[in-house]
């Protein structure tokens, strides 16, 4: 017996998209994705009409809720799911424009666009702040095989989960220069693996656009920063993708 | 008075919508409006430190990262008095003609192509021309992978920092990689034929074109700015000062001009102002359409991308022999990255984007934090001169229905390949 293929969809919110991007990087993987979904709503191929009553078994959501219409999408789509998954770091923890919110919002503002033009400057806000969100698919952007690994694992009714290991573990595993060890600031002790340590691969030091790992040891990792550098510098780390905001 | 509204345009970058109305006949009034959120990157870089800026700003936009990344490296090299060396300047550019082809491939083939067959949904695309659309994503994969290879990722580059690059890129991989060239140059050009072969709409308006140019080549890394309605080739940062930026009340891209007039930059302008810089097969490619240079017909700006693609094969084409030269020579490895001190400066750089050029501008303190940052994209730069083409273009629709005005205004729309990531930033 034929069963029905479950019905996704794609939604950005303000974002660069490059979650998106990433997912279409997966070349004729992602297109051979359509033999086992119906993707019914992918804004970078199509140009169908969507019905405001139309039904999602799962909705990917990208990007920050960052304008009235955005907000009002978000809500419409988590009535319109079955499933909904927030992807890429914006989506999951604040990601890079939740900078603003380490500092004077107007200020910034005025700096950009010189007085109230009556464009909005909404605080940066991961989605699940305004909707309930039943999975979070993390990094900047995300991991496209991982994506694939999760909604493979959803097609077969498995209920996917992330792996929980830091990124500081598969980073070892892969063998790559240790950039702490150099010195270097890097949030691989603290920070949710599953990105196969890419930046590690390129001598960068992690700042963490994955969020934190469960149990992460925060303090061990702060402490061994210290010795070599001042706790602005760490903070400053900490902000970019937002780790700061989960460390309470 | 007759309005023309179009919500949600989708296959763009960026989320758009357009409203324009139709007076008296004759006259028109159009009007781009981004739907994407204000995020204020030049503001949360206030107060951070100098290597935040090219990793902060490639989050602009997923399509085109690597040309942030990079514009904005080499603005901040000028601000702390770095000097690349050559063989990082060549990594540079096939870096970012890797970001053009893969970038021209998506949006020529799949988001404006379809646009002249009258096609909706790219999964029947990929039914009715599953051949060429095969070609399309081979030549842009190969693209793609350059960027894996030398950036460190396809999307948002990390190995491409100020200085250099931390890492050598596997050479193995690129030699494989390059094995192919010749394979996709062919492929390249049958696309070419293949998508010029469709009639594109009637149109005509003379304008401002401005690209990069330099003596030495088909300018994309480097050079000065050159303005077509007078002739003139003026340093970066001098035809910057004579560049406006207006805000307007409740639009959040701001709008440029250049002496009260609109401009026009991407892969037509470039064509018109540089084809002489082109190589060999790119130009054999463009002479098969018989249009005389310049082109006003802002439509053409889908060939020139193709062209741009077979040029872009080609070039990189030399600047891998001059890297596997410059890989033989000892002390190589030493020579993929410079070491330097924070020191306090200003530093401007304009590049070639897909879409025309970009610029980025920083000043810095002792420390390294950045005091000052501005940042012009492309799209930013074209979007007024759209706006000008499409009130020229709807009178000229009158006879038609108003589905079809609708299909012919966004054919014109996605032709620019507007990018609304990078106009809101």
């Amino acid at each position: 017996m034929k069963t029905k293929k479950m019905e996704i969809g794609f939604f950005s919110l303000t974002s660069c998209e490059g979650c998106l991007f990433a997912l279409l990087d997966l070349k004729e993987k992602f297109f051979a994705l359509n033999k086992k979904v119906r993707i019914k709503s992918f804004r970078l191929l199509e140009e169908g009409i969507h019905m405001s009553e139309e039904k999602f078994d799962i909705a990917f959501v990208e990007g920050s809720p960052l304008t009235e219409q955005n907000i009002e999408q978000l809500k419409k789509v988590r009535k319109q799911a079955k499933t909904l998954i927030a992807i890429g770091s914006c989506a999951h923890i604040g990601g890079i424009y939740h900078l603003k919110q380490y500092s004077d919002k107007e200020k910034i503002f005025n700096y950009v666009y010189s007085g109230n033009v009556g464009v909005e400057n909404f605080d940066v806000l991961p989605v699940n702040k305004i909707v309930k969100v039943d999975y979070f698919l993390p990094g900047c952007p995300v991991n496209a095989n991982e994506f694939l690994q999760f909604i493979h694992g959803l097609i077969i009714g498995k209920s996917p989960s992330i792996e929980q290991n830091p990124v500081c573990r598969e980073c070892q595993i892969r063998g790559y220069e240790c950039v702490l060890q150099k010195g270097e600031i890097c949030l691989g002790p603290i920070t949710q693996a599953g990105c196969d340590a890419v930046c590690l691969k390129s001598k960068q030091g992690c700042w963490g656009c994955r969020g934190l790992a469960e149990d992460a040891q925060i303090e061990n990792l702060v402490k061994e920063l210290r010795k070599k550098h001042t706790d602005h510098e760490i903070i400053k780390v900490l902000e970019v993708f937002g780790i700061k905001d989960l460390l309470n | 008075m007759k309005t023309i509204q179009i919500n949600h345009i989708a296959k763009t970058e960026g989320h758009l919508s357009f409203v324009g109305a139709l007076i008296d006949g004759d006259f028109a009034q159009a009007r781009i409006e981004t739907e994407e959120g204000a995020r204020l990157i030049e503001g949360i870089l206030l107060g951070r430190k100098y290597y935040e800026a090219p990793i902060i700003t490639s989050r602009i936009c997923g399509i085109c990262p690597i040309v942030h990344n990079l514009t904005a490296i080499k603005a901040l090299e000028q601000a702390l008095n770095v000097r690349a060396t050559k063989e990082v300047l060549v990594l540079r550019k096939i870096l970012l003609l890797g970001q053009w082809i893969h970038s021209h491939a998506l949006h020529a083939f799949f988001l404006s192509f379809p646009d002249l067959v009258g096609i909706n949904n790219n999964l029947n695309l990929l039914k009715k021309y599953p051949k060429q659309s095969e070609l399309a994503l081979q030549v842009r994969d190969w693209a793609v992978e350059i960027c894996r290879i030398i950036g460190g990722r396809t999307v948002h580059p990390i190995n491409s920092v100020i200085g250099g690059f931390n890492v050598e890129p596997d050479f193995t991989e690129l030699e494989k990689l390059m094995e192919q060239r010749e394979e996709i140059l062919q492929k390249a050009i049958k696309i070419f034929d293949f998508i010029s072969a469709r009639r594109l709409p009637k149109f005509q308006r003379p304008t401002n074109y401005v690209s990069l140019k330099t003596k030495n080549e088909y300018a994309y890394y480097d050079g000065d700015m050159f303005f077509s309605d007078n002739d003139q080739t003026v340093k970066v940062e001098t035809a910057l000062r004579e560049i406006e930026e207006i805000i307007l009340p409740y639009e959040r891209v701001k709008r440029v001009r250049h002496d009260g007039r609109a401009i026009m930059v991407g892969a037509l302008a470039r064509i018109n102002n540089n084809f002489d810089g082109l190589n060999a097969n790119a130009k054999k490619s463009w002479e098969k359409l018989g249009i005389i240079l310049p082109c006003y017909n802002s439509f053409y700006n889908i060939f020139a991308q193709v062209v741009e693609i077979i040029h872009c094969v080609e070039e990189i084409e030399s600047l891998y022999s001059e890297y596997q030269k410059m890989r033989e020579k000892s002390g190589f490895d030493s020579r993929l990255k410079v070491n330097f001190e924070p020191n306090p400066g200003k530093g401007f750089a304009a590049m070639e984007a897909p879409r025309g050029i970009l610029y980025h501008e920083y000043e810095l303190d002792r420390a390294g934090n950045i005091l000052h940052c501005n940042i012009i994209s492309p799209t930013t730069i074209f979007i007024s001169n759209l706006e000008q083409d499409l009130e020229q273009l709807i009178p000229q629709l009158k006879k038609l229905s108003d589905v079809k005005k609708k299909v012919v205004i966004k054919t014109l729309i996605r032709a620019y390949d507007p990018c609304i990531s990078c106009a809101t930033h």
